[in-house]
């Protein structure tokens, strides 16, 4: 590995933390307003809705969305519409989640793979490195959970004028059917620390700095700025422009920009083109006059010019706003919060079992080239290759649910109607999620954590499978021909002329190298799943964002389709940018 | 002794001179004479097995009783026996096409052995394989049928005339018969001839899918391989913006808004060629990169600089000089890209973005889904057979890469 590399990073790393300290803690302040808060009470036909008596309300809690009032002898529950937690701290929080994923993935491939990695330092450092990483994921997993839980956990509420807090000891009493005197207004007051997940990005940047096995004997980006030979400050800004994988990084992402600003464009413009939304709106609806048209367009903001639309888009989506949706009124940021999950969830998933089953097969087929092994297992990469997946998925479905054997589901993801947080909510309490601090008690809490977790895991099989024989298809070839390459190379004959054992050659000559377009192929997989996942979610009525987009585009919902449309562009410009990276870190014979 | 030497090489060329004359008939005996050998040879076999296979084909036919039948079953035997054949005859033609090794004359009177042309190679390599032979005929078999089904259908395939048969086998939802192989569908259609009809969208989807970006994309890859600078720049870049764009949720977008946007002349355009001009449209962005770094490649070598030396122009030394060298790996990843146009095709009509006149097998799963309990056949068979199809053109690209060039061999 270049030296470049891994002092890069740690500059990088270095920079992250210093500046999470500028950046000032948030104090989130959300105010309700009568208007769009929805009653549903747990009791329909209860007197204490019909009668429009006051309630008292002997004790109540937040939750995500759900807030719960226990009066004296009824439960009312009230949805909450308005956004608790910031859109922009949930993209936040899904982008990172990826970058980190992806860097602990990269890093810890690259640490065990690179040859030279082990002899240096020693298997102690090695997986001592590995182990601090996944330290830091954890810890950063923990943190997003808390700072996302934090937002509905301090709270305060005004009735009436009233100010209440969590300990409330005297009852208030509110009216919800009453207009004017007693709407209630919840504030939450949250701290939400973006510079803390900055903080653990420098933290974990200058780890795998630290521990990179790095080739010491060839400094190439330094040498520049070790014959100016300067000190101070100076010396260091040189050095960091000096080094060619910094500033190949830095063009990358410059290069980025321009391209999401013209594909938001292109779809922008299509979609703006895609039909009338109002009139399919005000469809059905009785005594439409023309000024309720008027009305609601100016309402949705299409009166304006498309490209004032565009701009005022463009301008929201930067600050994490994407809109609100046409037909529910949802924020689009909290609406594909939880999408983005679901969809991942399954793709991810499917991502790893089609890795451990192809790897060893695309081996064993090149290790037995030209014979049955190898070619029952091309046929069955040629069987994925060209099978669609919904027709595969159709005939899981027929065979395994409901129609045949009936073992599995074949729709939902979920059976157990869960609180609906981002990333799941309970089944990721046990990261410090806080499921436990609601007062139901660790019995009900394992209980409905290993509910939820058996009942999605049952649902999500057979998708999973699907996706894992579509994926597996590509694997399989790339990881065969790859392995055929290197078996044919000059080393390999040396090592056997060597006399080393075929397993040692296997699997500590030849199978590290073959890793190295596979470790590249990590973040291209992002540009094929995503893209594919609208046929499987609809296949299996997944909800996820291709089954949700698919609906969205036939109610002309606008900003549900370009949101869907941005989150997925700006993961399949990520996946890229992250497959450039290792082509550079993994292979420095490359030129920039 | 230089003198012995010509004089012996004298005498050898006059007389393989003369030995090629005799062997030689009049050129307007040739061709008659070959096919006349040809014939007493080969003829007495086949013909034989011609009657033989009408004569058990008439002979079932003419057992079934049913009226229709058995009035043209002498039709329905003969038709099927002369593509067997055909087949037959066709088979044993291709496995016997060996190049003879071809000695000739050359112009000073040596004899010489002809140097085999690169498309005998390329044809020799992929005679030899068996399986790329099987895929090539399915597919001109697909193609064939794709032509002139309506030639072959029993039924209309968007009639409903089985849905007022039921008491024969026909009526809405039927199983698989004699009479309606494919059963009938939710509305009473004859499966089978819906499905053979259906192959019509998805191969002309497939092609002029693939031809358009092939189009596209050779054009933009050729450009930036060989003129540097911004006009590299500024198509990579472009390139880059395609390649980042999440297909197929951009293509159900595209298809939308044609289908039904605001602009209204756009939705005169039928089902098909929206799908074609989607595909094409933003499919072309990795042949590009393909072909540019091709071109890349090949603009170093010596031949193109002697090119340019001698004062050919750009344009020429891009058709006769680049291209041409380039037309290997572009052919494979044609093909391949022609399943993947089948597939995504299916998809997109998959997911109900199909019209309901055409007839498409994705839309025909789509509309299978419903009765999948009751009625399975009625969405594996289209589904089935989207996957042959894309199946023999994804063996049809591996044997073509073999064959074209066998260092691309995996």
């Amino acid at each position: 590995m270049d030296k470049s590399v891994a002092v890069s990073l740690k500059i990088i790393g270095f920079v992250l933390i210093i500046t999470s300290a500028f950046i000032p803690l948030y104090a989130i302040n959300f105010d309700s307003e009568p208007a769009e808060t929805e009653i549903i009470p747990d009791n329909p036909s209860g007197l204490l809705v019909s009668s429009g008596n006051l309630v008292r309300v002997l004790s109540f809690r937040v939750d995500y969305k759900l807030l719960t009032f226990v009066g004296e002898d009824q439960k009312l529950t009230a949805r909450y519409l308005i956004n608790e937690v910031p859109s922009s701290i949930i993209v936040l929080s899904a982008t990172l989640w990826f970058v980190m994923i992806f860097a602990v993935l990269a890093t810890v491939l690259g640490q065990v793979f690179q040859s030279g990695g082990f002899k240096r330092r020693g298997l102690i450092a090695d997986i001592s490195a590995a182990l601090l990483l996944l330290v830091g994921l954890v810890a950063a997993i923990i943190a997003m959970n808390q700072t996302l839980f934090i937002a509905s956990e301090r709270y305060s509420a005004v009735v009436s004028g009233q100010l209440s807090t969590t300990e409330i000891l005297n009852p208030i009493t509110f009216n919800p059917l009453d207009a004017t005197p007693s709407y209630f207004n919840i504030e939450l007051i949250g701290m939400i620390q973006p510079g803390f997940y900055i903080f653990i990005m420098g933290i974990m940047m200058m780890v795998t700095g630290i521990f990179l096995p790095v080739n010491w004997q060839q400094p190439t980006g330094s040498q520049m700025a070790r014959k100016v030979g300067s000190f101070g400050p100076f010396k260091w800004i040189k050095h960091v422009s000096s080094l060619r994988v910094t500033t190949y990084i830095l063009r990358r992402l410059l290069t980025l920009i321009p391209l999401f600003i013209a594909i938001s464009i292109m779809t922008f413009v299509m979609v703006s083109g895609m039909g009338d939304p109002v009139s399919l709106l005000l469809l059905g609806k009785q005594r439409v006059t023309e000024q309720d048209r008027i009305n609601l367009t100016r309402k949705l903001g299409l009166d304006q010019p498309i490209y004032v639309q565009f701009v005022m888009w463009f301008f929201n989506l930067l600050h994490g706003d994407m809109g609100n949706s046409f037909t529910s009124g949802q924020a689009i940021s909290n609406i594909i919060g939880g999408l983005v999950w679901e969809t991942l969830k399954l793709q991810l998933a499917a991502f790893a079992i089609a890795l451990l089953v192809s790897i060893p097969l695309g081996i064993l087929a090149a290790k037995n080239q030209n014979t049955w092994i190898d070619s029952s297992a091309s046929a069955l990469a040629l069987l994925g290759q060209s099978m669609p997946i919904f027709v595969f998925g159709l005939l899981l479905i027929y065979i395994f649910s409901g129609y045949g054997l009936g073992w599995f589901p074949a729709a939902k993801a979920h059976r157990i109607p869960a609180p609906t947080k981002v990333f799941s909510g309970e089944t990721w309490a046990f990261l410090g999620g806080g499921g436990w601090r609601t007062g139901i008690g660790w019995g009900a809490w394992w209980g409905n954590v290993s509910d939820r977790l058996l009942d999605s895991m049952i649902h999500m099989v057979l998708p999973t499978i699907t996706l894992t024989f579509n994926f597996m298809a590509l694997y399989t070839r790339l990881v065969r021909s790859t392995m055929l390459e290197v078996l044919r190379q000059d080393y390999i004959l040396a090592a056997r002329a060597n006399g080393l054992s075929e397993r040692v050659i296997t699997w500590k000559h030849a199978f590290r190298n073959t890793l190295i377009p596979v470790v590249t192929f990590v973040g291209l997989f992002l540009a094929t799943a995503l893209a594919g996942a609208p046929i499987t979610e609809s296949l299996f009525t997944w909800p996820g964002l291709g089954q949700k987009y698919i609906i969205a585009i036939g109610f002309l919902d606008f900003p549900m389709i370009l949101g869907t449309t941005a989150v997925l562009t700006i993961l399949i410009l990520i996946g890229n940018l992250i497959t450039d990276i290792l082509y550079v870190t993994v292979d420095p014979r490359l030129d920039l | 002794m230089s003198g012995i030497i010509k004089k012996q090489l004298e005498n050898l060329s006059k007389r393989t001179d003369n030995y090629m004359k005799e062997k030689r008939l009049p050129n307007s005996m040739r061709w008659i004479g070959s096919i006349s050998v040809l014939w007493k040879h080969y003829y007495l076999n086949y013909v034989t097995e011609f009657i033989v296979i009408l004569a058990i084909l008439f002979a079932i036919f003419f057992a079934t009783g049913s009226a229709k039948v058995s009035t043209y079953a002498i039709v329905y035997a003969l038709i099927i026996a002369s593509v067997w054949i055909v087949l037959k005859i066709g088979w044993r033609f291709i496995r016997a096409s060996a190049k003879k090794q071809e000695i000739i004359i050359a112009k000073d009177g040596t004899l010489r052995e002809r140097s085999p042309s690169q498309w005998s190679l390329v044809w020799g390599r992929y005679r030899k394989n068996k399986i790329a032979l099987v895929s090539g005929a399915i597919v001109i078999i697909v193609t064939v049928i794709a032509i002139v089904y309506p030639l072959l259908v029993p039924y209309s395939p968007t009639g409903i005339t089985p849905l007022y048969d039921s008491w024969n086998g026909g009526g809405a939802l039927s199983n698989p018969n004699l009479k309606y192989p494919g059963g009938t569908d939710i509305l009473g259609r004859d499966e089978f001839s819906r499905i053979l009809a259906g192959s019509e969208v998805s191969l002309t989807v497939g092609i002029f899918s693939t031809i358009l970006s092939l189009a596209i994309g050779v054009t933009l890859g050729a450009l930036a391989g060989y003129f540097r600078g911004w006009t590299e720049e500024i198509i990579m870049r472009l390139t880059d913006m395609f390649l980042a764009l999440p297909f197929l949720v951009i293509a159900i977008l595209a298809v939308s808004f044609i289908r039904r946007g605001r602009l209204v002349f756009l939705r005169q355009i039928p089902q098909s060629i929206v799908i074609i001009l989607v595909l094409g449209v933003f499919g072309w962005a990795g042949l590009c990169r393909l072909v540019s770094a091709n071109t890349r490649q090949i603009y170093n070598l010596d031949y193109v600089n002697a090119a340019r030396v001698l004062g050919a122009s750009n344009r020429r030394i891009i058709m006769v000089h680049i291209l041409p060298n380039i037309l290997a790996p572009i052919i494979v990843i044609g093909t391949l890209a022609i399943a993947g146009g089948i597939l995504s095709e299916a998809g997109l009509t998959f997911l109900g973005l199909g019209s309901p006149t055409t007839i498409s097998w994705g839309q025909m799963v789509n509309e299978a889904q419903t009765v999948l309990k009751t009625n399975p056949e009625l969405a594996l068979l289209p589904g089935f057979a989207i996957f042959f199809v894309v199946l023999a053109f994804n063996l049809l690209g591996d044997a073509l890469r073999d064959a074209l060039d066998p260092r691309l061999r995996e």
